[in-house]
């Protein structure tokens, strides 16, 4: 289902909870809502599936106004976050909910829920109640069950924050092949950005009501439209003062109260000598060093200025108190105006690229 | 230790004074006469009428506050439409009548509604008497028991939420058939419970119903009320008799309410 969203608002009492939202998912896609708690990743969903009105603003489905419709009309099929399963009817009996309801002939309904319980792995445990599963399969039955009645959009309110950490790598694996092979137009929120960058087509990030910024991962990450984004997706530090940074004292001359942003990905460090642009190197002390299973975060002090980074276990391991030098490739520059992707100027490329 | 088993004596012994020996007093005093005797007191006209009118009573003010009962508490907790402050107003009041004396709430109901007040005499005039009749006895008792069914729902709503509710209305289903199928195996024995309550507390109102009645015999005498008047009248048998009737059905009463008040734990 192609789905458009139109100035979007919704307010409880006098808070603002979504502000102005506008976008489009095309048929198919899947998106990924990101954004940290109480960004109004859930009230977006809700409004989507009718179960909250918005103040303002239009949806529409198809190019259809769907706003008064109710949501029993709407042809979505929701997973909630504590799944909201039946508690008192069997998984059989709850996949088979949204087909009794359009009164399919029994024969149909026994066909289709067999059909979703072989798909969602499920089966011979057709006949338990919810309190006799287990977190990854409620899940599954939460997925079956919103799937049953074929709607043209699902959505999914964190699916997966209530199950640990290991389950829901292979859970968000199986959750993407199975919406890539229903084909169906999928929405899901998360807190957890390795999820919607590994799991989504398209990305939406919400801040504080806004939707700061929507498109592929990629997109996303190389050009981060607000420091919001930027600060969000990826890991990183800021920097206050610029001028302790070589090669980018002229972004910061020329527009006074610029602050940078640097990615661990951004840094390159080395033994004094080991780089070979020296010129464009910081000095800088090694501060501390984690293991972090497949390689090492390191922290580094450039002045007063803290920066980290991360370091190959193929490399000579680093301690503490040893002498490096740094460079930083790129940073992230904004001020209250404006922000872009500046490039390292004692690099090859003098010009700084605007965006 | 000793502590401990001198409170078990003592809770026994409570026990004992306060529920055992008046059961047994009011066995051995319907039994004074005989089994004559007591067939005799339950057989009088006034006797069969009185208990037939405590059933209507307990019926019908059990259907009624059952379903509105079921139905205020889901308005109270899941509609939008009802402003939170009008909410929290509604909330209080439905324990009105647990703060009032039900004399109080019966004489309230003679105030509003009797034969010398503007709506009982139009009420009258179209030829329906409320007060010292039926509707005003049912009224009262209606008012005596409102609180309970409300106050032993609301709680499960609340608790059990509204996302399967939700759930359902995205998988098609309105709000008839949600409520069947989703909401009502939720709050079933909570319901249960809340009639049996319902019940026993009906059965036994004597203050309101007194009030409201007039207590007129083969009229507008209720269980309760025609012991009440056997005592005045010394008739100790009868008035033990037609208590034993009432008794045992509390027995029975409790002992449903504790097989609920299991199930309801277990759901
Ligand atoms: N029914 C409500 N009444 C009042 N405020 C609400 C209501 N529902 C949500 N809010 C507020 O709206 C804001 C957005 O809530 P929402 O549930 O959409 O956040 P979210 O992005 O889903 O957060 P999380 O990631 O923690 O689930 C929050 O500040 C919340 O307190
Ligand atoms: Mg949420």
């Amino acid at each position: 289902m192609h789905i458009e969203v139109r100035n979007l608002n919704k307010s409880f009492g006098d808070f603002n909870a979504v502000q102005n939202v506008s976008f489009e998912i095309e048929k198919g896609h899947l998106i990924g809502l990101l954004g940290p708690s109480g960004g109004g990743k859930t009230s977006i969903l809700r409004m989507l599936a009718g179960l909250e009105s918005p103040t303002s603003g239009d949806i529409l489905f198809h190019g259809k106004r769907v706003n008064d419709l109710p949501p029993q009309e709407r042809g979505i099929g929701f997973v909630f976050q504590n799944y909201a399963l039946f508690k008192h009817m069997t998984v059989f009996d709850n996949i088979a909910f949204g087909l009794k309801v359009k009164k399919q002939s029994k024969e149909q309904i026994r066909q289709r829920v067999t059909e979703l319980v072989e798909l969602t792995g499920l089966k011979g445990f057709e006949h338990r109640y919810v309190h006799q599963l287990s977190g990854g399969q409620r899940q599954r039955v939460a997925f079956a069950r919103a799937l049953a009645p074929e709607p043209q959009l699902l959505l999914l309110d964190e699916p997966f924050a209530a199950i640990d950490a290991k389950i829901r790598t292979e859970l968000r694996t199986w959750l993407k092949e199975m919406i890539e092979r229903v084909g169906i137009t999928s929405i899901f929120v998360t807190h957890d950005q390795d999820e919607a960058i590994e799991v989504a087509d398209e990305i939406m990030i919400i801040g504080k009501g806004k939707l700061e910024q929507k498109g592929t991962p990629w997109e996303i990450y190389k050009n981060p439209q607000t420091p919001f984004v930027a600060s969000f997706i990826g890991e990183s530090t800021v920097v206050e003062d610029l001028s302790v940074l070589k090669g980018f004292e002229s972004a910061a001359a020329d527009h006074p109260g610029t602050k940078a942003l640097i990615r661990p990905e951004y840094i390159e460090i080395g033994r004094p000598g080991e780089i070979k642009l020296a010129s464009a190197t910081l000095d800088a002390n090694v501060k501390d060093v984690h293991f972090r299973g497949s390689e090492w975060l390191v922290e580094l002090l450039v002045g007063n200025v803290k920066l980290i980074t991360y370091r190959s276990l193929e490399k000579e391991v680093l301690r503490p108190g040893d002498f490096v030098n740094v460079l930083v490739h790129r940073a992230y520059l904004f001020n209250d105006n404006d922000s872009w992707i500046a490039e390292n100027s004692l690099k090859t490329d003098p010009m700084p690229v605007h965006i | 230790m000793t502590i401990r088993r001198l409170w078990i004596t003592a809770v026994y012994l409570i026990f004992t004074i306060l529920l055992i020996i008046p059961l047994i007093e009011i066995v051995r005093g319907s039994w004074a006469d005989g089994w004559g005797g007591f067939t005799q007191a339950l057989m009088r006209p006034q006797s069969l009428h009185a208990l037939g009118m405590t059933g209507i009573i307990v019926i019908v003010v059990t259907l009624i506050n059952t379903m509105f009962g079921v139905m205020l508490a889901l308005y109270l907790v899941r509609a939008q439409w009802i402003g939170p402050r009008i909410k929290r107003l509604l909330n209080s009041l439905v324990d009105l009548p647990f703060a009032v004396s039900p004399v109080i709430g019966g004489l309230m109901i003679v105030l509003l509604l009797g034969p010398s007040t503007v709506i009982g005499a139009l009420f009258e005039d179209a030829g329906f008497k409320v007060v010292y009749a039926l509707p005003g006895m049912i009224l009262a008792t209606l008012f005596v028991t409102f609180p309970i069914m409300v106050r032993e729902v609301l709680p499960v709503l609340q608790e059990i939420g509204a996302q399967q509710e939700e759930a359902a209305s995205t998988l098609g289903a309105y709000s008839w058939y949600t409520f069947w199928k989703v909401t009502w195996p939720s709050i079933r024995w909570g319901v249960i419970y809340g009639v049996v309550l319902t019940v026993a507390r009906s059965l036994g109102e004597f203050g309101a119903v007194l009030v409201v009645s007039g207590n007129i015999m083969n009229k507008t005498q209720t269980a309760t009320t025609l012991v009440y008047q056997d005592v005045e009248n010394f008739n100790v048998v009868a008035a033990n008799g037609v208590a034993l009737v009432l008794a045992v059905f509390s027995v029975g009463l409790l002992l449903l309410m504790e097989w609920a008040k299991k199930r309801k734990e277990v759901h």
